[in-house]
């Protein structure tokens, strides 16, 4: 995990974060790319000001505590929950935006699409955490980049389509 | 000789911790936000890696290593790179003075990347003084692929800063009987080696078959430029392939090993294509017509790659109708990563460049992801009831 508080800002104030990765930071960027069927959530307290975004690629940990929790929506939604508490975020003002989740390859008569159940995953795990979700830009069938500013909140989503959006 | 898998990505694990200490080294002298995207150890000729060195300027530090563990780390930077760094630590020196700001990153960044493996090993690793070197393409590679066609493990970490558009690599290329000597006794997750290199030499030939058949479609002359095999943490399967932009088809093949291959074309080379094979005014959309010309391709490329295998392997494969792809390299790989990522943590990723020549030239790429499980219990079964095919060249079976 990544992490810009305190003290990095100077050094650098952008971090990237991989797939099966989650970063937080409490000014600067957290941005990342190449979201196809995973999704870029931002969890955030702007009172705090506290952010942070995971980029998870699959659904359900189901349990198997030896597997990264950052790679599954709902192990790392709670742990970047967790991280925002410790960090000086407020429960009661956490607030979420779910970015990704698109079909950008079809595999046909195949069930129901990866990112259509991280999307769904996302929507669960963070009412289980008491979080809302304020916004979202997802499906679709395009590739997207996402760009957290870690003080406001705001999230930015540029689709390989061209059109970007501002949550 | 076997070699331990389970070894190995402990060892990928070891050059990954150790890039990431090389590039918060360079964050910390420069405020340079460096990134560490992939890091994978490959299976290649040595003599593969000079594409990656062609055309450009290249600068970086070199140092060589003995006792438990010999071979050469190299740091290198591209122009870019260089200036940025430069421009940061020695802003308005001279040549001498901006030269010595990069050797500096250089040689702090070398001995972060080799500090973790030492510790592992329980063992003293001896290393050179740190060598700067500077020159065009491949010459900067004298030192480390002389020509030879040996296969030997190749560990790379590319490090990307967002914020200043810049890459660089990070190259760990220890001596071949060294490292499988390092890794350890085999135990029952080991595979072959020669079985591993027969199967890439495999690839490399069912990779060349679907270069030919790009050739009697499209008439152009296409060669095999680069064959590797790459071992890749599953997460960092997306990062390998980039956030560059892709036009190209995604296949599924059943049997034994069963697994995914996507052929993937940067947009001049699928423009290319479309001209070649189906030459009509287009509106820069990709019409039906144009997506079909590039499934086409890529079900008679499909062919030639997979065919290649399955006759080795005495084992029927088949694959699904491939389908159009048009977006950034990663978003087109994590939802076949996320399926795989269900059940193995590592992927065995065979990456195989094509390009043609001449007038409508064009580069591809082809990915072949197979099942972990399946192709160690293939290559497995190989060794046990076909031990005489697995000393046969492939040119004889194909």
């Amino acid at each position: 995990m990544a992490r810009l508080v305190e003290g990095r800002a100077g050094v650098t104030d952008q971090l990237k974060i991989s797939v099966a990765d989650y970063g937080v930071a409490s000014e600067g960027l957290l941005t990342t790319s190449g979201l196809g069927s995973c999704l870029g959530v931002a969890v955030y307290d702007p009172d705090a000001p506290v952010a942070a975004l995971v980029h998870p690629m699959l659904p359900h940990r189901d349990g198997e505590g030896s597997r990264p929790p950052e790679r599954f929506v709902d192990s790392g939604v709670e742990l970047v929950v967790e991280e925002l508490l410790e960090a000086g975020g407020d429960r009661g003002a956490l607030e979420a935006k779910i970015t990704g989740g698109a079909a950008v390859v079809d595999f046909g008569s195949d069930g129901e699409s990866i990112g259509d159940r991280n999307v769904v995953a996302a929507r669960e795990a963070l009412e289980a955490h008491d979080v809302d979700v304020v916004a979202e830009e997802v499906g679709g069938e395009c590739g997207r980049t996402v760009r957290v500013d870690a003080k406001t909140g705001s999230v930015t989503v540029k689709r390989t389509d061209g059109v970007e959006t501002r949550l | 000789m076997q070699i331990d898998i389970d070894a190995l990505e402990t060892y990928n694990t070891l050059a990954r911790d150790g890039a990431r200490s090389a590039a918060d080294s360079l964050s910390q002298l420069t405020g340079i936000d460096a990134h560490v995207e992939v890091t994978n150890v490959s299976l290649m000729a040595l003599s593969d890696l000079e594409y990656e060195y062609v055309g450009g300027e290249f600068c970086g530090v070199r140092i060589e290593l003995g006792g438990a563990l010999t071979g050469e780390t190299m740091v290198t930077f591209d122009a870019e790179a260089r200036r940025v760094i430069a421009d940061t630590l020695a802003p308005g020196g001279g040549d001498g003075m901006r030269r010595s700001s990069v050797e500096e990153v250089g040689n702090i960044m070398t001995s972060g990347f080799i500090d973790g493996w030492a510790e592992h090993l329980e063992a003293i690793i001896d290393i050179s003084p740190p060598a700067f070197f500077e020159g065009s393409g491949t010459d900067v590679l004298t030192a480390a692929a002389e020509e030879t066609d040996e296969q030997v493990f190749i560990f790379r970490s590319r490090v990307e800063s967002a914020a200043e558009s810049i890459e660089f690599h990070i190259l760990f290329v220890p001596e071949r009987n060294g490292l499988i000597e390092a890794l350890g006794p085999a135990d029952e997750g080991s595979v072959s080696l020669e079985k591993l290199e027969v199967f890439n030499e495999m690839t490399e030939e069912g990779a060349r078959r679907a270069a030919e058949n790009i050739t009697t479609m499209t008439g152009l002359g296409a060669e095999l430029e680069v064959n590797r095999m790459n071992f890749v943490p599953i997460d960092e399967v997306p990062a390998t392939v980039g956030d560059k932009r892709y036009i190209g088809t995604v296949m599924q093949y059943t049997g034994e090993p069963s697994g995914y291959l996507v052929i993937l074309f940067d947009q001049p080379s699928a423009e290319a294509i479309v001209e070649a094979l189906v030459p009509m005014e287009t509106d820069g959309e990709w019409s039906e017509m144009e997506q079909s010309a590039i499934e086409e391709l890529g079900n008679i490329m499909t062919s030639g790659f997979i065919d290649g295998w399955a006759n080795v392997l005495e084992s029927s494969i088949d694959h699904t109708p491939p389908t159009f792809v048009s977006d950034m390299g990663s978003s087109i790989m994590s939802p076949i990563v996320g399926r795989m990522a269900r059940t193995q943590e590592h992927a065995f990723l065979l990456d195989s460049m094509i390009h043609t020549d001449g007038e409508g030239a064009f580069r591809c790429e082809m990915f072949a992801l197979p099942d972990e499980a399946e192709l160690r219990e293939v290559l497995g079964n190989l060794l046990v009831e076909r031990a005489d095919r697995t000393r046969v060249e492939p040119d004889e079976v194909f």
